[in-house]
């Protein structure tokens, strides 16, 4: 939808913006973060601040994990078109990883608002919650999520940790399950599973979910180890 | 009307906590030397540690800090040399002296790492203990201002083993104390790896994955000045870690010392202690059922430093482990049991520090509002990070977290200069340095000065410091339980083994008051099993506290 806009913008500018704005859409569109976002910058300094170039330009710094300039671009393209759901969302995400939680609660606000159904703004919402020591909130943003994404693994994921914070244990391990038939290698869940069923005192099927997740991980080890040289930067 | 008197009064107060950096002022000038070189080794990134002690038991608190050491790639013409520095009262303004040279010191023949404190012979005098990159040192304090290094004597010679944190803790309640030590990583400077692009300046130190683990040890105090290594005997070779940061205390409160390993990018490693065994102390490893070994999901994380302190008030001690950026620094609530819940995101400590990398950690009751706080100390271990991730760089700021009945706040931006700073922060030691009852922080970086950050305000509310002192038990009574009683406010908190990373605290036990101008009773539970209660403790005093016959 955002590029279908921005075609349509592109026909309404100056030649060398526009000439420059055309390049990074072809840059972008063929995986070429660097130069599409090159691109963008020069386009930013012929043409008038618009809610299409903010929100490209919020997208590259997010594609090079530079979260403080992204979020003052989807800050800018919120502010130029507030109806937008979609820049209210990045806007809130951005918020979020930078540690704002009480920005990136108003901003996912706005964009759930604007569009209720905005399957990753309720995904995020939820997350924002849970991490507030609000689980009971938190769990139908999730759950609307997942009812939209039956097929995502972390919804299933973030579920189950809710509903064990909850100590609803029996549908945390139900959810567990469920995420099994999706991932039956994911070594999360038999973590989760070893630790739900772990505190519901079931010691049998705790030690098996935790003898699956062991052998997982040492699986996972022995992989990095074959590639070595990998440099000294943490996870993300 | 009295009610929101006492909260303004107590407002205005909180207010007025700032920190101050006064390294140079009070005499204090080191600078780390952390052998870089175009090589990048691995040792290059971790920094070293700091320690607060009183060694010379004037009642003012000393300095220990650790340097580098030669490597390969780097031969300084004046060998690089761990410095002790002796702390004056009041009429001397506080001020330290270099008492390196008279003390004993010999310069650093490898890369020392690590600082523990610990009157292993129980003579009343802290002794020290220097980790290091295969050469560690046991300094015995001769209690005359000097220090002697026993470390083939007493059986803790190390050719081989990269070691990081180390804990003095009492493991089998001999009544003497042992050594724990947390080992990192199988390396040699000869194996040196080429990590990241192949480009003028992109050269990065490699990531742990690259290298084998090594299990933690564990050095049992014979009693006649000599240890003996009973790691595999006492189960701590059931697991091999990536040990950076250690913590020796009681978990489950059965009175028996447990063992918490943070490891860098491998699982964290619980050990409860199952009591004396026919050859020392015995553990059981509890990591996978304990829930702190991984992050909730378990993600195995770049562990660093650690504390242990009952942050919620509910009598269990709690675990704070920091991590590289983008991992989180993850708090990990005591259930009882030994059983930890995650609870990085309630209690809002959440993604507050995503882009930094922890280092030393502590649980400090910065304000005295009896509510245990957190200080994190930041920086990278690349020098060239923002190469690779732009939004991230190699000197951070620090940390400083409120606790707000048990929740946590961010406070950095209101303590002053002192936390907005930034550096390659690494080590980081607790302690009133200046006795007007507020704790202070000394801390170490990496290639850059150390400094000891004063706590100006802290003391607006009441407080009370403890020095324990065992007879039946060790004496520095480490593995005592503590429960303090002021008006409403209960509070619980153990003289623990380790904790931080690469550093060593004053051992007093501070608490914070509030308003309470009193300690209507206090409960100690020795590590030798004797229980002693006093009561009616007037607040706003350092009590030497000898364990009952």
């Amino acid at each position: 939808m955002i590029r279908l806009v921005l075609v349509l913008y592109l026909a309404q500018q100056p030649e060398e913006g526009m000439r420059h704005l055309r390049e990074a859409l072809t840059h972008s569109e063929q995986g070429r973060h660097e130069e599409a976002l090159r691109a963008l910058e020069k386009a930013e300094k012929l043409l008038p601040a618009t809610f299409q170039l903010q929100y490209m330009l919020g997208e590259a710094y997010w594609s090079r994990s530079e979260f403080q300039k992204a979020r003052r671009h989807f800050e800018a393209a919120a502010k130029l078109d507030p109806r937008s759901a979609q820049a209210q969302f990045r806007l809130g995400y951005a918020r979020q990883l930078l540690g704002d939680a009480a920005g990136a609660r108003q901003a996912l606000e706005a964009a759930l608002g604007l569009e209720p159904g905005l399957a990753l703004a309720n995904l995020s919402m939820g997350h924002l919650l849970a991490g507030e020591g609000r689980p009971g909130d938190a769990l139908p943003f999730l759950e609307r999520y997942a009812a939209s994404r039956p097929e995502d693994l972390e919804a299933r994921l973030a579920i189950a940790r809710i509903l064990s914070q909850l100590e609803r244990r029996e549908q945390a391990i139900a959810q567990l399950k469920a995420a099994q038939n999706l991932s039956p290698e994911e070594k999360r869940i038999y973590y989760l599973l070893g630790q739900a069923y772990s505190a519901a005192g079931q010691a049998e099927p705790a030690r098996e979910a935790f003898a699956a997740f062991s052998r997982l991980e040492a699986a996972e080890a022995a992989r990095k180890r074959l590639g070595q040289s990998a440099p000294y930067l943490g996870a993300r | 009307m009295v009610v929101q008197a006492g909260i303004v009064a107590m407002l205005a107060a909180l207010a007025a906590v700032r920190f101050t950096s006064v390294a140079g002022p009070a005499g204090l000038r080191f600078r780390h030397d952390g052998a870089a070189s175009p090589e990048k080794y691995l040792v290059e990134t971790m920094g070293s540690g700091c320690a607060l002690l009183d060694f010379d038991q004037d009642g003012q608190l000393d300095v220990f800090l650790v340097n580098g050491g030669p490597t390969p790639a780097y031969r300084p013409k004046t060998p690089l040399r761990n410095r002790l520095y002796r702390g004056s009262g009041p009429t001397a303004g506080h001020k330290f002296r270099d008492v390196s040279d008279q003390a004993g010191l010999a310069p650093n023949t490898a890369y020392a790492m690590g600082a523990a404190a610990g009157d292993y012979d129980n003579d009343g005098f802290p002794d020290l203990y220097v980790s290091g990159f295969k050469s560690s040192v046991l300094y015995h304090n001769n209690r005359d201002g000097t220090f002697t290094d026993v470390t083939r004597r007493a059986g803790l010679e190390n050719r081989t083993r990269w070691e990081s944190s180390a804990a003095w803790a009492d493991f089998d309640n001999d009544g003497r104390l042992d050594l724990a030590i947390a080992n990192y990583l199988e390396y040699d400077y000869s194996a040196n790896a080429w990590c990241g692009e192949r480009k003028p300046g992109f050269r990065m130190y490699c990531h742990p994955q690259n290298y084998e683990g090594l299990p933690a040890a564990l050095y049992r105090n014979n009693g006649d000045g000599t240890f003996r290594d009973v790691s595999e005997q006492a189960g701590l070779h059931a697991a091999k870690g990536k040990g950076l940061g250690v913590v020796a205390a009681d978990f489950d409160n059965d009175g028996w010392t447990d063992l918490f390993l943070a490891n860098d990018s491998v699982r964290n490693l619980l050990f409860r202690n199952r009591g004396r065994g026919p050859s020392g102390p015995a553990f059981e490893d509890v990591t996978l059922a304990s829930g702190a070994g991984y992050s909730e999901d378990g993600a195995a994380e770049a562990g660093m430093g650690v504390d242990a302190a009952d942050y919620d008030g509910d009598g269990l001690l709690d675990l704070f482990v920091t991590h590289l950026d983008f991992e989180l620094n993850r708090l990990y609530r005591n259930r009882g049991g030994m059983r930890f819940s995650d609870v990085t995101m309630a209690s809002g400590l959440g993604r507050t520090a995503v882009l930094y990398s922890g280092f030393g950690t502590r649980f400090a009751d910065y304000d005295n509002d009896g509510w245990k706080d957190l200080v994190v100390v930041n920086g990278h271990v690349l020098d060239n990070v923002s190469l690779y991730r732009p939004d991230v760089r190699h000197a951070e700021p620090m940390m400083l977290y409120r606790n707000v009945n048990g929740r946590f706040q961010d406070a950095s931006r209101e303590a002053g200069e002192a936390f907005a700073a930034p550096r390659v922060g690494r080590g980081l030691a607790l302690g009133d340095y200046d006795n007007d009852g507020d704790l202070d922080f000394l801390v170490s970086s990496n290639n850059q000065a150390a400094e000891l950050i004063r706590n100006d305000g802290g003391n607006a509310n009441h407080w009370l410091a403890l020095r324990l002192v065992g007879r039946k038990s060790n004496r520095d009574a480490i593995g005592a339980r503590i429960t303090l009683r002021a008006g409403d406010l209960i509070q619980h908190e153990q003289v623990k083994g380790g904790a931080s990373y690469l550093s060593s605290s004053d051992p007093r036990v501070h608490f914070g008051l509030g308003s309470h101008a009193q300690a209507d009773r206090l409960e100690i539970a020795w590590p030798s099993g004797k229980r002693q209660v006093l009561e009616g403790l007037r607040a706003g005093r350092l009590l030497k506290i000898e364990e009952s016959e």
